[in-house]
């Protein structure tokens, strides 16, 4: 799954935390909107810590889980094949 | 959608567009290539197909685009829509009240997007041009 254009909580590993140490205050948990990612890690833009106009990389190897908010959706309404009569 | 007035840009790979009528610089890059003026006018055809495909993704994308500005209210439109192969991107050019500003989204969130069509997915592009926007607070106002 692509995390772009997600909103994302993560569970960041202890080494995470320590590389944060300064930008975000110390927690297990960062939630965020996942800018971009790549092959380095996931860009993340940090509301309640960071201005609108910053984004910081976490890498990959920094957290050991992503959670996203999942609801189940039905198919969209398609119009009838066919022919009229 | 009805009023939509946005240009779509993807540039072309070939200054000729006659697929039948092959240019001689055309016929001596087929013999470069090692391939016959047939084959080449195959490729052309399928290459130039491929544009128009992509021509009408973008149509499709600034549409999509055009109903989150109408959320945004007044003052918000939706200028051109422009492919880049270089970084495999769209640019959407975008007139704010603060002036005009360019969104960039991957081709890979775009498609994703638009092969799904779900609700969750295009809310990966509503998220996208809101936080291109400036309006990082749209996106943790409301819920996904």
């Amino acid at each position: 799954m692509n995390l772009t254009g997600r909103r994302v909580r993560l569970r960041l590993l202890p080494h995470g935390r320590e590389a944060l140490k300064g930008i975000v205050p110390e927690n297990e948990f960062l939630e965020g909107f996942v800018v971009s990612e790549n092959h380095l890690g996931v860009w993340l833009s940090l509301p309640e810590f960071r201005p609108a106009t910053e984004a910081i990389l976490l890498k990959w190897d920094q957290f050991s889980t992503a959670t996203l908010q999942y609801e189940p959706e039905g198919p969209a309404e398609r119009l009838p094949v066919g022919f009229r009569r | 959608m009805p009023g939509s007035d946005f240009q779509v840009n993807v540039p072309s790979g070939f200054s000729n567009p006659d697929v039948r009528n092959l240019s001689d610089t055309e016929k001596s890059m087929a013999g470069a290539m090692g391939l016959s003026e047939e084959q080449f006018r195959q490729s052309k055809l399928d290459y130039l197909l491929r544009e128009e495909r992509r021509r009408n993704r973008g149509r499709d994308l600034g549409e999509q685009v055009e109903k989150i500005l109408a959320d945004l209210g007044a003052g918000y439109r939706l200028q051109s829509v422009t492919w880049n192969s270089n970084t495999l991107s769209w640019r959407l050019e975008i007139e704010t009240p603060q002036g005009l500003q360019n969104v960039v989204l991957s081709a890979e969130l775009v498609d994703d997007a638009l092969d799904a069509r779900t609700r969750r997915e295009l809310q990966r592009i509503r998220n996208m041009v809101w936080f291109g926007l400036g309006r990082r607070d749209l996106i943790f106002e409301k819920n996904e």
